[in-house]
């Protein structure tokens, strides 16, 4: 009996043993080295490193540009995700009835996603500063006729436009496999009842495809909250810093600033937000789910 | 069966973890087996790290026509366009490179602990005197000047001409009356890149600083409070030209505008001029070759004999102090000089740094107007080598965009500009 559980724990270690490993290495590692550079003052090339004890935290609450990227970040989360998840579920409702060219179509609204996000933000910022003034030339709206990189409102537009472009198609994917676990049985069963369409949205599909409600609320927040690539290529932050996501301004901090252990810092008040925010967010969802 | 596989998998699986750290093991035992020995017929690896991704080619040739030439030594080049990022990361991780890309002044300061002393390199003495104050500390000399760049109005000599403009402006009024004579002829001047920090918060902004009579004096009274930036006496010429480039160019739409859509409308013929240097001469060949081109000082002031072009060392190879190879990379850095004509001027076309190198025509027409104002000692240097922190120049444009984007007062802006300087000295 024992000798089948040290069995049984000595497979078990074998198989989680290299996950752990990297993990650890390359997670782990670093978070711990970020921690211990946030009580340190260092510019990240000098050999003389100081220890400051929490003057980096008391600092960081002073500094606008900080809480304006804060700011920044939060606004870009709750709409990127409002909207992500909208459109790729309606996508995925569309894509789950009987259209001859469902496949085709699945693909194409799939297909920005396997771009790199840098690509795609070099893309975008030739389709807006080029191709916009010219669909603006031939329709005579005036929205396609101002260069959006170059207003604060326009480029936060821009950037929602670019990532919800991108994302939607990958949302859609994860909803229309949830859509398909519903069993036709309980829809048919509704139909009879006299359930209307409405009716049989709100009260059957949506209980039903919580889970992955959960999962993509999830998903588009963490990756709303850590948008980097695509914030560098389309706007690097501008116009005068308006668009800096926190990762974005963290990251300057770090390279450009030479202020490594003050944006290490910075970077730990993110993590917990953010492991916070989606804590609670999976939790509160968690317990609105329905098992079958 | 089922034993056999979990057997084979578990010692598959260990297998490969232990290869892995073995692998690292033994490499780093060779080379430093190789370091302590040092003698030339034992193989030698130097580790080079780089910028300019445009002559990245060209330099591998370089490489490999040394390592022909020595066949004990490996040079394994990085070029990325980022040198001062994968650079703080290479030392972090242990893994620094023996040579590498310095930049003048404020950066050279940051690293020269970490740097060989070059004074006594035969080539040292060849370096033009303008390479040397970037590099200079307490009497020592730490890096080995690439070559020398400078910047101006990059103008297109077939619209001025068009639009009656016969001789380039030297004055801030003459600069004025030939966008006028351009506006009037239906010519768009500019279209400047002022998304990009580097135009606006780290070229254009530099001018107010390099025009001060003693730049680091200067920048050092700014460091320690005693002058401040809205005293300076050409922050308004500063201000004059950023408002021509905006109002005689995409006007707010600048802030929209990327260098490679600059390049492209210049190089079209869309607009008359760009304020870009002589490192924009291939981009813009490449989208049309037959442009016909030439560059000048940006004035700031109404005295013409005050214009002068910002000249400097974009980048400076340094060696590692704790390379293992110090002497190795030094008699690398002395073959480039040596043979310096060859491949810093006429494979990479830059602009010589050193006495004994000839500029050649093939360096174009922008390098051309540049040697003159050399020749003529009409100078200034990079003053936002001298800055307080060598990235300050992407907080720098933010406040200037505000203000091409009108969200800000010139008052404003300048004040905002001397927090910022003032937050990165107090750190």
């Amino acid at each position: 009996m024992t000798q089948t559980k040290t069995k049984k724990l000595l497979i078990y270690f074998t198989f989680v043993s290299p996950a752990v490993l990297l993990f650890a290495l390359i997670i782990m590692l670093p978070f711990a080295r970020a921690i211990i550079f946030s009580f340190q003052d260092w510019d990240g090339i000098s050999t003389d490193i100081k220890w400051v004890g929490w003057s980096n935290y008391t600092t960081i609450f002073h500094d606008s540009a900080y809480l304006k990227s804060f700011w920044f970040t939060l606004k870009y989360v709750a709409v990127s995700t409002l909207l992500v998840n909208l459109i790729g579920f309606a996508l995925a409702i569309v894509l789950n009835m009987k259209l001859k060219t469902k496949n085709v179509l699945r693909t194409v609204y799939f297909m920005p996603h396997v771009i790199g996000t840098l690509i795609i933000g070099f893309i975008w910022q030739f389709i807006i500063s080029q191709v916009f003034p010219q669909i603006a030339e031939w329709t005579g709206w005036h929205i396609f006729g101002v260069n959006w990189l170059s207003y604060p409102s326009y480029a936060f537009w821009a950037l929602i436009l670019v990532n919800v472009w991108y994302s939607a198609g990958y949302f859609m994917v994860i909803y229309i496999a949830a859509l398909q676990g519903i069993s036709t049985e309980l829809l048919e069963a509704a139909q009879i009842d006299g359930v209307n369409r409405w009716q049989r949205m709100w009260h059957i599909v949506l209980p039903l495809v919580r889970n992955a409600i959960t999962i993509c609320l999830f998903l588009a927040i963490t990756s709303g909250f850590k948008v980097f690539d695509l914030n560098l290529a389309l706007t690097k932050g501008g116009p005068f810093g308006s668009t800096e996501s926190l990762a974005l301004h963290i990251y300057q901090d770090a390279f450009a600033n030479n202020n490594y252990t003050l944006a290490s810092t910075k970077a730990i008040i993110f993590f917990i937000v953010l492991g916070a925010i989606t804590l609670i967010q999976v939790f509160a969802m968690k317990r609105k789910e329905v098992e079958m | 069966m089922k034993k056999l596989i979990s057997g084979v998998t578990v010692i598959a699986l260990s297998a490969g973890l232990l290869a892995g750290c073995g692998k690292e093991n033994s490499e780093s035992s060779a080379s430093s087996t190789a370091g302590n020995q040092g003698s030339s017929d034992k193989k030698i690896t130097l580790k080079l790290l780089q910028g300019k991704p445009e002559i990245a080619d060209k330099t591998k040739q370089m490489l490999a026509d040394y390592q022909s030439e020595h066949p004990n030594v490996t040079i394994e080049p990085e070029i990325t366009p980022d040198v001062q990022t994968r650079l703080k990361t290479l030392f972090a991780a242990g893994e620094a490179p023996d040579i590498f890309f310095v930049k003048g002044y404020t950066d050279m300061g940051l690293w020269r602990d970490r740097l060989v002393d070059l004074t006594d390199e035969a080539w040292m003495s060849q370096a033009l005197p303008t390479t040397l104050p970037g590099m200079t500390f307490d009497g020592k000399k730490y890096g080995f000047p690439i070559s020398i760049e400078g910047y101006g109005f990059v103008y297109n000599k077939d619209l001025f001409a068009k639009a009656g403009i016969d001789k380039v402006p030297t004055t801030l009024t003459e600069l004025k009356q030939a966008n006028e004579k351009l506006k009037a002829a239906g010519i768009t001047s500019y279209s400047e890149a002022y998304k990009e920090w580097w135009t606006l918060g780290q070229h254009l902004l530099n001018l107010p600083f390099a025009y001060a009579p003693d730049p680091a004096g200067y920048a050092k009274q700014l460091n320690d409070g005693t002058a401040k930036i809205k005293d300076n006496p050409f922050m308004n010429g500063f201000f004059d030209v950023l408002d021509m480039t905006v109002k005689y160019g995409s006007g707010v739409e600048s802030l929209g505008v990327s260098y490679d859509t600059e390049i492209a409308n210049f190089a079209t013929g869309k607009v008359a001029m760009i304020q870009q240097g002589v490192w924009a001469l291939q981009p813009i060949l490449k989208v049309n070759p037959d442009v016909n081109m030439g560059m000048f000082a940006i004035p700031l002031t109404d005295n013409a004999s005050d214009t002068k072009i910002p000249i400097s060392v974009p980048n400076y190879y340094a060696i590692n102090k704790e390379s293992k190879n110090v002497d190795e990379a030094k008699k690398f850095l002395d073959w480039v000089h040596k043979n310096g004509q060859k491949y810093l001027v006429d494979s990479f076309q830059f602009v010589p740094a050193f006495a004994d190198m000839q500029a050649t025509d093939q360096l174009g027409p922008l390098a051309a107007d540049m040697n003159e104002y050399v020749k003529n000692d009409q100078i200034i240097p990079f003053a936002f080598f001298l800055w307080p922190a060598p990235g300050i120049q992407t907080q720098f444009v933010k406040p200037l965009q505000a203000y091409v984007g009108e969200q800000l007062k010139k008052e404003q802006a300048i004040d905002d500009i001397q927090k910022i300087w003032s937050g990165a000295v107090k750190k």
